[in-house]
């Protein structure tokens, strides 16, 4: 996992090794948009984190026991959570939806602080 | 016997002639391996310090040069700012704002949005958006309206 974080226009940008093949926005919170490895499925690859300030330096989304960041919310359904390595998708489905299309709602990043260990300004 | 693109993670395409269904693919590649071009939009496909659309030049930011999402090419860029289809500002959680484009490009069957500093001099960046498309697709404008300020829409041109 790369992490980089530019500076200049306040984007978090997190890539794999797997090539993303579309992207989706966080339910409620479209400047967060999650890379997926493919156009109908749910691994998330990749982030691009619009308004990064909020998350780096570490703060509030930041479990420091746990060693995780969440970037927007979790879900307790186990069936709508997806891991790909230290990524962990949090997702929910769409009742209106016939085909129960399902939207991203979180994120999580195990072993931040290794994932962020590059980035200037990180605290704590 | 029709050629296709494999899309290989080491920034290169090559070109290989096989049967696309049912058949194990020929052994012996009739392709030849070249860098990716930015038509393509792959990863390992850099954007230009500047692109220029609708008669302004902007600088595009560090990341969308060095990294951008797959299927983001500055012919795309170019077209989402020229002929967006919905043009608003998004405030982010830490209070920062951009205006955002969002259009639908040539060769791709989802929406583009590219995000641009508020003083119109930085390309932030730009990716797919599948959710904007599902929303737009069902004609949930709610959506869009609960996300961006100072929405404006126009008819594809």
């Amino acid at each position: 996992m790369l992490v980089s974080y530019d500076q200049q226009v306040n984007v978090l940008r997190i890539s794999t090794d797997t090539p993303a093949a579309t992207a989706a926005s966080l339910l409620d919170d479209p400047g967060i948009a999650v890379e997926l490895a493919t156009a109908d499925g749910h691994d998330i690859v990749g982030l691009i984190v619009m308004g990064a300030s909020a998350y780096v330096p570490f703060g509030e989304a930041y479990n420091a026991e746990t060693d995780t960041l969440l970037i927007g919310r979790k879900t307790g359904d186990p069936k709508l959570t997806i891991e790909n390595g230290d990524i962990v998708g949090y997702w929910k489905v769409d009742e209106d939806d016939p085909d129960g299309f399902r939207d991203p709602i979180g994120i999580a990043i195990k072993h931040a602080s290794k994932h962020f260990a590059g980035i200037s300004g990180l605290a704590k | 016997m029709p050629q296709i693109r494999v899309w290989e993670n080491d920034g290169f395409v090559k070109w290989e002639t096989r049967q696309i269904l049912g058949v194990p693919r020929i052994p012996h590649l009739q392709g030849y391996k070249r860098p990716l071009m930015a038509e393509f939009g792959m990863a390992g496909s850099r954007l230009p310090q500047t692109i220029t659309a609708g008669g302004k030049t902007r600088l595009v930011s560090q990341h969308l040069q060095n990294d951008p999402h797959p299927g983001i090419t500055t012919e795309r860029i170019e077209r989402v700012i020229e002929h967006w289809i919905i043009r608003g500002i998004r405030t982010e959680r830490d209070g920062s704002q951009s205006r955002c484009y969002i259009a639908f490009v040539p060769g791709l069957d989802e929406m583009v949005r590219v995000a641009v500093s508020m003083d119109d001099e930085v390309i932030i960046t730009g990716f797919r958006d599948r959710t904007a498309t599902r929303h737009w697709n069902t004609g949930n404008r709610g959506y869009f309206v609960r996300n961006y300020q100072n929405l404006e829409e126009r008819n594809a041109g």
